[in-house]
């Protein structure tokens, strides 16, 4: 029996809700471990009064307990603070970084899937062939690299051998090509996989074989019956991609010398821009949780039985 | 990870930190070039070139931190204070002390200054520069503790004696304070009264040939020639400088031809830039000291000939040619440059001996080496993976540790727990070796602070050469005091930074032998 | 990477199932098929060849590889106009690029072969922890699990690193910690799932005390899922290990790792390549000899498949799909 969508929906929320409050509050005690800014931002000629004067200015000083229930306040106000680097609030840095992540993440998404989903389908439809037997290979050598290393040979092939492509910096369509790439190549075998593995299931499945044995292609058959039963694992998953992708963007980004928020987080970690990491995890979590949501939704719209066991 | 000239990746930042630790330190460079068109005369409407054929802005990358303030009281030798600011005095190399808007000056007595201010001086706003405004920006800087207070914190009293005389009393002879002068620069205090430290630095207000237009933290700030400049117009009306936290975009920015002249491209970017048939490359000596701090207050580093067997295992010029590219000088174990007061030009360095090095370890019973570890920031990975491979061939295993930034300026301070300790020390701002000597005592007198180096003789050899107000004198006594550093092993001398300065080939007139600050006044390229 | 965990999930569960169903069989079977199989085959002859290298490298190794020599940076190798002191070339600090290749395998095999053995491990407990107690601490654990799952790995480590600073203890924890939840998961459904069948009743029924009962049946039953996850996961946990060493959040030098090695590369991408292409492809190696050997395993444990070829005769798993079956 499906449960009805508020309450469906309500659970997914506070699920939601649970997930960034804890992760961001975890993120609050590691940051607060990891040493205080305050010497830095007072200048290495400061003495310790004036240092103690910015740790007070900048809300150090008060007990941890105290520190936290006023950060998870403002937090509902998505006040995180400002910056101590650049002095505007912090969650509207990691807003503002976040389009430039998404240039590299949208294609880097739209090459998984259609590559995925290409060579899951090849390799379903015509399992004896050689050809989509290499493909999928191929995907499985790729995934096989280490995806940092990946970005450092094109980098070196196409932007300093033979400046096709520039090798770092936001400049326009053409810089966000190799961080996509690099992104999306170590998730296209998975895709794959799972996908051809859902379609040969489904394809032993009783009503299947018995379609099968009154005569209706093979080809028809996964095209038009059986994918639309694997879309609730396979959103599901492309929910999971989302996610990695986004961390992945971590180590992408500084790769290519790209500003978005993965460059972002990373600085913000090393010069322990408090507010900036805080809000940075957060715009994360909460875009991790939101994509698990929405995937939970539509799977549930486009199957509701499978997608309720899914749920 | 960025393609920074260091090796491990967390760097972005790291480097237009270092300069603001160096900035911290006290850095400033002036103008040869400046001296040439500053002086009490004022200039016809135009500056030296202008006009016809040339373009009407320019871009400049810098990989200083532009901060979070474009209040110039609040920060030490920043690039943007010289375009919009200026200064009572300015200070060259090898060149005597210029006057700015300090046209004259004299001692009136040991500890007792009195400056004579250019009546021609005015703001952008055209209110004129008077003793007053030279009384609050330098109480201001005291009283706020400022970056800049501790270099100036000789000055006792600042009284005006009428609109254009202003005394300025010291606690003690002071050798330095007109060379201190030359960082301060002036703000008009009526105005910055009236809008505080806010709301002035969202409208400032300067003396300088440029006005600030836009100021965005940390990014980038735009100028425009002053119409009211009281010394001429500069040669290209607009400017913008945009701040690079990033070497590796940096340098691809420049390369790609979007920065007209780039100050402080990364070393690594040497060998691009000299393929790069658009570009000058110029290596400019900074006046800096990079070195390493050796904790003396303990095993092995206590011993000073463990100490001088580590100068005499490292090749400083081969590891300048091979690891740096060539951006630097090696020190010779003295920290003053050749453009620095206290330079001794027949000082006798460590040489490179890893032989000798070895039998002064086992003089000293390490024959069979020890461990220990080389701390330092991102920034300076090449060097200290270089350093750490030269003591390795003499039996020390060196760990090299980054630390970062907030760590590493606490160290700056307070001294390091770590054996090796990497950090420049800058003599930039007046080019006086006094700069980088204030240092090496450092850290005793703070709480929880380890000083690294615990020498009363060496502070009173301090006090000693800011007292002496006879320049003859004093730089004996500072020659007196490198060879006592030396002698007694306090660092680890490396070698003096060259600063790479990318000039695109169509720039013409501008100067980078200023080093660590750009005067940006002449320069000009065509439309 | 949490990618890696859903797919494991639903092809563990799918295996779990067939495994269920049809006993995979004393392990000199499961090994005879495994040692039989194509795959079996190249896997082995792979990690024969990194075994060498771990255990002989210091011994192969022409060069000290930490010896620094200004005098010959950036050689190319041999055959690109080197010379034969350095086969594969220096790198920027003089280094043989070869002796720090064989050196450098070691810390990239040992500490991801070890980290994931230890992530199985503590996955493998909390998963039977999980799977018997299903009021407090059960889902308690499922749901820690499912927030480690969200948060992108990468991030959470330079939050961590930031705090703790890094090393080797650091990394080991770090990449520790990214394992478990996927063997929790899968093991604690796979548990719950064995508590409910017959023959546990049966012996609960006649008295076995619930240690007995977790030791007789569950834990076989939940050891070659186990396996499969731990076989599978080595070469992730490897590139996890390279990408943090390479985000320098890892070893520090002079210890140093195929990935320390990419680092380095990264700097120095305009004046020699050798040390850009010979680390990469050696970490590319090593991950794909794991990778094969996972499916190996996989395979061998489950004997339909094995048996026949791979054309879709699995059962379909009952339970629907593992990834989410936790939700509410």
């Amino acid at each position: 029996m499906t449960a009805s969508w508020p309450r469906f929906l309500v659970s997914r929320a506070l699920q939601l809700a649970a997930l960034v409050v804890g992760a961001v509050s975890l993120l609050f005690i590691a940051l607060r471990l990891s040493g205080s800014p305050a010497a830095v931002l007072s200048g290495p000629n400061a003495s310790p009064e004036v240092i103690h004067a910015t740790t007070i200015r900048l809300g150090l000083d008060r007990s941890w307990g105290v520190q936290y229930l006023d950060f998870l306040r403002s937090g509902f106000r998505l006040d995180f603070g400002n910056s101590f680097a650049s002095g505007t609030p912090a969650f509207s840095d990691a807003i503002h970084s976040l389009p430039s992540t998404l240039r590299i993440m949208v294609p880097g998404l739209v090459l998984i899937v259609v590559l995925g989903v290409a060579v899951g389908l090849a390799a379903a439809l015509y399992p004896s062939r050689r050809w989509p037997r290499f493909l999928e290979a191929s995907a499985f050598g790729l995934q096989a690299l280490p995806f940092f290393w990946l970005g450092i040979v094109l980098v070196l092939l196409l932007a300093i051998d033979t400046q096709v492509l520039p090798a770092t910096g936001n400049s326009g369509f053409s810089s966000t090509i190799l961080p996509a790439i690099v992104l999306a190549t170590p998730q296209i075998a998975a895709v794959a996989r799972l996908l051809r593995g859902e379609l040969l299931d489904a394809l032993s499945e009783p009503y299947a074989v018995t379609a099968r044995s009154k005569g209706v292609s093979r080809r028809r058959l996964l095209l038009h019956h059986l994918a639309p039963n694997v879309l609730p694992t396979m959103i599901s998953f492309l929910a999971v991609i989302f996610a990695f992708t986004l961390g992945a963007v971590v180590v992408v980004e500084p790769l290519f010398n790209y500003q978005g928020l993965g460059s972002l987080l990373v600085n913000g970690v090393q010069e322990r821009d408090f507010p900036v990491v805080e809000a940075g995890v957060f715009l994360v979590a909460i875009l991790v949780g939101l994509t698990n949501v929405l995937a939970d939704v539509v799977s549930r719209l486009v199957a509701p039985e499978i997608g309720e066991r899914a749920a | 990870m960025t393609r920074t000239s260091d090796g491990v990746g967390r760097a972005p930042m790291q480097r237009r930190q270092f300069l603001k630790g160096a900035a911290f330190a006290g850095a400033l460079a002036a103008s040869p070039g400046l001296l040439a068109a500053c002086g009490s005369s004022s200039s016809s409407g135009s500056g030296p070139s202008g006009g016809a054929g040339n373009a009407s802005s320019m871009n400049y990358g810098i990989a200083q931190a532009l901060d979070v303030t474009a209040d110039p009281l609040q920060k030490t030798g920043a690039n943007m204070s010289y375009a919009a600011w200026d200064s009572l005095t300015y200070v060259a190399p090898k060149a005597p002390i210029a006057p700015l808007l300090a046209e004259s000056w004299s001692r009136v007595s040991d500890t007792v200054t009195e400056f004579k201010l250019n009546p021609k001086a005015i703001f952008s706003d055209g209110t004129p520069v008077t003793s007053a405004d030279v009384a609050f920006s330098i109480e201001a800087i005291l009283s706020n503790n400022y970056q800049l207070a501790p270099d100036i914190a000789s000055i006792s009293k600042v009284t005006p004696v009428d609109a254009h005389t202003v005394r300025i009393t010291t606690k003690s002879p002071d050798a330095l304070l007109e060379k201190r002068l030359g960082l301060v620069f002036i703000v008009p205090s009526a105005y910055y009264k009236k809008l505080g430290p806010d709301g002035f630095s969202a409208k400032p207000i300067g003396s300088g040939r440029y006005l600030v237009t836009n100021f965005v933290a940390n990014q980038s700030v735009s100028f425009e020639a002053n119409p009211k400049s009281w010394r001429g117009q500069p040669a290209t009306p607009k400017v913008h400088y945009t701040e690079f936290g990033n070497e590796s975009a940096f340098l691809d920015a420049f390369l790609a031809g979007q920065i007209d002249v780039a100050q402080a491209l990364p070393s690594t970017g040497i060998p691009q830039l000299h393929r790069d048939s658009n570009a000058i490359t110029n290596l400019a000596l900074d006046g800096s000291a990079v070195v390493m701090g050796l904790d003396t207050t303990k095993p092995p580093f206590n011993d000073v000939r463990v100490r001088r067997a580590v100068n005499m295992a490292i090749n400083n010029q081969e590891m300048i040619d091979k690891v740096l590219n060539g951006a630097g000088r090696p020190l010779g174990s003295q920290l003053p440059g050749p453009d620095t007061v206290g330079y001794d030009p027949n000082f006798q360095a460590y040489p490179y001996d890893p032989a000798g090095a070895k039998a002064l370890l086992a003089s000293a019973g390490l024959g069979k080496g020890f461990s220990t570890t080389i701390a330092g920031l991102d920034v300076n990975t090449p060097a200290m993976q270089a350093v750490s491979g030269y003591l390795q061939a003499i039996g020390i295993k060196a760990t090299v540790l980054t630390l970062p930034f907030p760590v590493w300026v606490k160290q700056f301070v307070g001294g390091s727990p770590y054996g090796l300790y990497t950090t420049g020390l800058y003599q930039g701002p007046f080019y006086d070796a006094d700069f980088a000597f204030q240092w090496a005592t450092i850290g005793s007198g703070q709480k929880g602070g380890h000083p690294n180096w615990i020498n009363p003789q060496w502070d009173s050899m301090l006090s000693a050469e800011r007292a002496e107000l006879d320049a003859a004198k004093r730089l004996k006594l500072l020659q007196q005091m490198s060879a006592y550093l030396k002698d007694q092993a306090r660092y680890l001398f490396l070698y003096e930074e060259k600063l790479v300065y990318g000039i695109n080939k169509q720039v013409k007139n501008f100067d980078p032998s200023t080093g660590l600050y750009m005067l940006v006044d002449t320069a000009t390229k065509p439309a | 990477m949490t990618n890696l965990t859903v797919t494991l999930d639903h092809e563990a569960a799918a295996e779990l199932d067939s495994s269920l169903h049809g006993d995979p069989g004393p392990s000199s079977t499961v090994l005879r098929r495994l040692v039989a199989s194509g795959r079996g085959k190249l896997a082995i002859v792979l990690l024969a060849i990194l075994l060498i290298i771990v255990v002989f490298g210091p011994l192969l190794a022409p060069d000290d590889p930490t010896t620094q020599n200004l005098a010959v940076v950036s050689l190319p190798p041999w055959l690109f106009g080197g010379t034969t002191a350095h086969l594969l070339g220096t790198d920027q600090y003089g280094r043989d690029i070869l002796s720090r290749l064989l050196i450098g395998l070691r810390p990239s095999l040992l500490i991801g072969l070890g980290a994931s053995t230890v992530g199985a491990l503590i996955g493998l407990t909390f998963g039977i922890l999980a799977g018997t107690s299903r009021r407090v601490l059960g889902p308690l654990i499922l749901r820690l699990a499912e927030l480690e799952l969200a948060l992108p790995f990468y991030v959470v480590a330079i939050a961590v690193v930031a705090s703790i600073g890094p090393g080797l203890l650091q990394l080991f924890i770090l990449l520790t910690l990214w394992g478990w939840p996927t063997y929790a998961r899968t093991i604690a459904s796979q548990v719950s799932r064995v508590r409910t069948l017959d023959f546990v009743s049966a012996a609960r029924l006649a008295g076995s005390r619930p240690a007995q009962i977790m030791l007789r049946h569950v834990v076989p039953n939940v050891l070659a899922p186990t396996v499969v996850l731990w076989s599978g996961t080595i070469g992730y946990v490897i590139v996890a290990e390279s990408a943090l060493d390479f985000i320098g959040l890892g070893l520090k030098p002079p210890a140093f790792s195929l990935g320390t090695m990419l680092t380095d590369a990264e700097t120095q991408l305009g004046n020699s390549w050798a040390i850009v292409i010979f680390p990469g492809l050696l970490l590319a190696l090593l991950i794909i000899a794991f990778n094969v050997l996972g499916d190996a395993v996989r395979d061998a444990l489950n004997p339909e498949v094995s048996e026949g070829k791979r054309t879709g005769r699995r059962k379909r798993h009952s339970g629907g799909n593992a990834m989410k079956e936790n939700a509410t």
